[in-house]
């Protein structure tokens, strides 16, 4: 099973797309921040990464360029999923690094197909 | 900057005041010179004459032997004599030196002098010699560097002239009289100078302070503005975010229990959830336009300009908002110019005019056999789209209206067809910003057209500006 791991400081929003990742057969994790998301990928391996922008203790930016710096997460996508949705903002995510930008509110139809399209990759 | 200037300003002030001062100490100092040696000259001659008319007589003067007056003469040079008058000469009137301290001289005639010949016939005559260390005369060589020599006449009591004495004045001292006032006039000058151009100095700095006090408050202010600018991004910023976050659990986990993806929901559940899903995408569509408006209304919207094609942009169009409506059964007939391949604009922005007035059409036009028809033509240089309905139509006294923020003309509407409010003022907007038009035309009760024109290459000075 592709293992994902959602990182959210909203418990709400976690909730949400926890939900909807379990009923699309994903294996679901979670963690609240930057800091405990590096934790989580040096513990367990991830298929697929889903980072919020806006976290406590270290956002998520800094927390993707540190966990593609390691090896074993290069060619690991981590996405983009934030509520950070001005115009410039998706090309400027990408710039940085992420492998792609879903913004919020996410249409749910639409994320279910798009995380489809990672099971299958 | 400060330093630089005053450095500058303070080489052309020396300079100034050099030239100024060299030029005003030459004037003053010829001046000068003339105005000693001339009152030197006044009181000799005056002291001549003074004494003349006191202790000669014409007698004297007549008398062919010379020999005769000379102890009377003799007298008169050792009354008038000062340390300043060193030789004397006196002449009959006939130009006949009948008296001279240097005796070898007596008897011969200068009737041929012309100053002496001026002074016979009554003027006061005056030569300055100077230089005179390099004279030939060795007698005048020997003593004094100048000398002046004036010819005084000598008159009788009616006034007639029958003698001139011929004296030499050294102006060695006069001279050195005329050096110690030309060093006084000259400190004086350069004094005054400098003060004006230290009082000229303390004023440009002082000026100059000012501006860069001026300055900085400039910069201080210019920045306080950046400062704001930026708080004011800032604010946008997380208004975006904080608004999207709720709505994101409000319109995800309504559209996830709309899915049946949670269990089967009774009718009355389904119709509730659909409500606030609609609701919940209402929202978003606001705070969405509400962004847009702002960041248009603050100037900072770029047009990311390219070219590209009409019919497909438009078909593009047509699908989306076609999958967003309710309105399934609308007819929408499209005309396209053959002429109209390419049009140079924002994509996106161009998309999202033709969406907003597309999707208004849609909402307004007829339940029953509704249609929209979409035209769209080159004239000239420019493209026109227009896009009619065959709905309930506008008033014509609320054209004007219809393009202003939140102005859905009745508050009955708004409720019925929905909609943001901001989008036609929003398409204005845009349209404008890319050096366009747009309009209305409407007969009530017989539906409405929008039309608007984009020129079909982009002109980069057109700014949109109200």
């Amino acid at each position: 099973m592709t293992k994902v791991l959602v990182v959210e400081d909203n418990p709400i929003n976690m909730e949400l797309v926890v939900e909807i990742l379990k009923l699309s057969g994903f294996e679901v994790y979670g963690a609240i921040n930057g800091e405990d998301a590096i934790k989580e990928v040096e513990r367990e391996h991830y298929d697929l990464i889903l980072l919020d922008i806006e976290l406590p203790a270290m956002d998520g930016i800094s927390a993707m360029r540190i966990i593609k710096s390691k090896p074993e997460y290069h060619y690991v996508p981590i996405v983009a999923l934030t509520a950070l949705a001005m115009k410039g903002d998706k090309e400027k995510f990408l710039a940085e690094g992420f492998d792609d930008y879903i913004s919020k509110p996410i249409d749910v139809p639409e994320f279910m197909k798009k995380m489809h399209t990672f099971r299958e990759s | 900057m400060e330093t630089n200037l005053i450095r500058k300003f303070s080489i052309y002030s020396i300079l100034i005041i050099a030239i100024l001062g060299i030029v005003l100490n030459l004037v003053i100092s010829s001046k000068i010179e003339n105005m000693v040696i001339e009152r030197s000259e006044i009181t000799t001659v005056s002291w001549v004459e003074l004494h003349s008319n006191n202790l000669l007589t014409p007698v004297w003067f007549k008398n062919p032997d010379y020999n005769e007056n000379k102890g009377n003469f003799e007298r008169f040079y050792s009354m008038i004599k000062t340390e300043e008058i060193t030789r004397i000469k006196i002449f009959n009137d006939i130009g006949t030196i009948i008296y001279s301290d240097e005796n070898g001289l007596v008897g011969k005639n200068f009737h041929d002098n012309e100053q002496l010949k001026e002074a016979l016939n009554g003027s006061v005559e005056v030569e300055i010699n100077r230089g005179l260390e390099k004279s030939e005369n060795v007698y005048e060589r020997k003593n004094y560097s100048s000398l002046m020599e004036i010819y005084v006449p000598v008159r009788s009591s009616s006034g007639e002239v029958y003698g001139v004495i011929e004296l030499y004045q050294i102006l060695d001292i006069v001279d050195k009289e005329i050096i110690k006032i030309q060093i006084t006039i000259a400190i004086i000058i350069f004094l005054g100078l400098f003060t004006l151009y230290f009082s000229l100095i303390w004023i440009v700095k002082d000026a100059s302070e000012t501006i860069m006090k001026q300055n900085l408050a400039l910069i201080k202010s210019h920045e306080e503005l950046k400062e704001m600018d930026k708080m004011k991004n800032e604010f946008i910023n997380s208004m975006s975010h904080e608004l999207r976050t709720p709505l994101n659990a409000v319109i995800g986990f309504s559209d996830l229990m709309k899915q049946k993806n949670t269990g089967k929901l009774n009718e009355r559940q389904e119709h509730y959830i659909d409500n606030i899903l609609k609701s919940g995408k209402h929202l978003l569509a606001i705070v969405n336009d509400i962004l847009d408006m702002i960041v248009l209304e603050a100037g900072k919207t770029e047009l990311a300009i390219s070219t590209f094609p009409v019919t497909s942009t438009i078909d593009e169009n047509i699908e989306r908002v076609r999958s967003n409506t309710e309105k399934n059964n609308v007819i929408i007939n499209k005309e396209i110019d053959p002429q109209l391949k390419f049009i140079e604009a924002d994509r996106q922005k161009f998309s999202q005019i033709f969406c907003n007035i597309l999707d208004n059409a849609l909402k307004f036009s007829k339940k029953d056999g509704g249609a929209v028809n979409i035209i769209a033509k080159k004239i000239g240089d420019k493209a026109r789209f227009s896009i009619s309905d065959n709905g309930i139509g506008i008033k014509e006294e609320n054209f004007k209206k219809l393009f202003e923020v939140f102005q859905q003309l009745d508050t009955g509407i708004s409720r019925k067809y929905g909609g943001t409010g901001l989008g036609l003022s929003i398409s204005k907007k845009l349209v404008e910003l890319h050096g366009g038009k747009i309009n209305v035309e409407s007969k009530y009760g017989e539906g409405t057209t929008f039309t608007f024109e984009l020129p079909l290459v982009h002109k980069k000075e057109v700014m949109q500006n109200d």
